[in-house]
């Protein structure tokens, strides 16, 4: 009974709401008049210059970047990858890009070299497409812009997503070790060496910018 | 008269070009993996932002490698940014490429994990009689999502072969290979570091 009584309220509140918003409905069965026509070319250019937020910005946690997904195309293979990029709009960082090349084969370098079929990879552009639209969803205000070179058109997108970023928001802090990692791959067979130090970090996370970061890392900055 | 002016003019041209513009080497790597690194490198399930430091942009070298090398110049930065992005798309199932100066928000933002921020180093240029060696380093810094600092380390890959100035695209293919290799260590370095769980908590996955 006490659901019945649920229903009926929300019905009649539908109801009430449907009544309310019919007079102002400019394409409803009613006659379309200049003055209708007029208050709708004014309700569109305030909510254009006033958008509202589709994200719920009462339990958001992280603030807006500004940074845009975009879908570039890599000028060698033509697989699409996803990049960010915040303030102006995106350059293109092939610019010097001048044509596609074979892949080479090393072994042309050593004196008995011999032919080798291409076992490149295959451009999967569903997957890429995927994967920027659940960066838009994490965005929270983003949007994609396909760029293939150059940037071209754009397809906004927006979601809340809060959970996610509540879950991504985990932060690995207070790392008490310092590891020094030093490796040769394959000597002998590779034409390099590896060298690796790591040095683990420790404290709690903070407010810092990039420049800040790297100069932690490396006071020489 | 006429003809000592233009002779001068010549002279001046050939002087203040600089011999690398007019008889020099011009090497331009092919800037695309071999089939090689596909074979070695297998991507790995993790998200991965990589920011490229803006000085690889037309990054360039005319280290001519040795006193009597024929003048040479290297454009080092049109081949790696294409490679690095190509390894990068290979080793990483969700890899991003960041053009501006990453933000603590933007990190939070898209959930990345991991930023890795990749600057040049030295390029080793060594001309012999029986050959060239080529080298090129870079310094990979990874930060978390809070721009912590979690790792840093340093690449150098590097390309030794016997008669390269005799084969036609001999030193393109030696400068890719060098690329190629640095790029390489640096991407299974982080797979190993990402997989073996080695910047988490404690070192625990």
């Amino acid at each position: 009974m006490e659901d019945r009584g649920t229903d009926m309220k929300s019905a009649n509140f539908s109801r009430s709401l449907y009544r309310s918003l019919r007079p102002i409905s400019p394409l409803g069965t009613g006659k379309i008049t200049l003055s209708r026509i007029a208050f709708t070319l004014f309700c569109l250019l305030i909510f254009d210059f006033f958008p509202i937020p589709l994200s719920a910005a009462g339990n958001e946690v992280i603030p807006d970047s500004g940074a845009r997904v975009y879908v570039r195309e890599h000028p060698q293979t033509g697989k699409p990858f996803v990049t960010l990029r915040a303030g102006e709009v995106a350059r293109d960082p092939f610019r010097d890009f001048r044509k596609r090349e074979i892949r080479p084969d090393y072994r042309m370098l050593e004196t008995d070299a011999k032919g080798v079929p291409y076992y490149g990879p295959v451009s999967d552009r569903k997957k890429v497409y995927i994967f920027a639209a659940s960066m838009i969803t994490l965005g929270a205000a983003g949007a994609v812009v396909t760029a293939a070179l150059p940037v071209t058109a754009a397809a906004g997108a927006g979601s809340t997503g809060t959970g996610m970023l509540a879950g991504g928001a985990v932060v690995a802090n207070a790392v008490a070790a310092d590891i020094v990692l030093e490796s040769r791959i394959k000597p002998g067979e590779e034409h390099y060496v590896h060298d690796a130090k790591t040095e683990s970090a420790s404290g709690v996370p903070e407010r810092i910018t990039f420049r800040e970061a790297l100069r932690r890392a490396d006071p020489s900055q | 008269m006429k003809t000592a002016r233009s002779l001068f003019v010549v002279l001046g041209v050939l002087v203040f070009s600089g011999c690398a513009t007019l008889f020099g080497w011009d090497i331009r790597a092919p800037g695309v993996l071999s089939r090689r690194f596909y074979e070695h490198v297998h991507p790995e399930s993790q998200r991965v932002g990589v920011y490229l430091d803006p000085a690889l942009h037309g990054m360039i070298s005319t280290n001519k490698g040795g006193r009597f090398a024929d003048p040479q110049t290297y454009h080092i930065g049109d081949a790696y940014l294409p490679m690095a992005i190509e390894a990068f798309q290979q080793g990483f199932t969700e890899f991003v490429l960041i053009e501006s100066e990453p933000t603590q928000e933007m990190l939070r933002q898209y959930a990345i994990p991991y930023l890795v921020y990749i600057k040049p180093g030295a390029f080793g240029n060594d001309v012999t009689l029986k050959g060239q060696a080529i080298s090129f380093e870079t310094e990979a810094f990874v930060f978390d999502q809070d721009l912590g600092f979690l790792d840093r380390f340093r690449t150098t890959g590097s390309s030794d072969s016997k008669k390269v100035f005799a084969k036609k695209g001999g030193p393109q293919v030696n400068l890719n290979a060098a690329l190629e290799n640095n790029i390489e260590s640096v991407v299974l370095h982080i797979q190993d570091a990402a997989r073996s769980g080695r910047w988490k908590i404690g070192g625990q996955t």
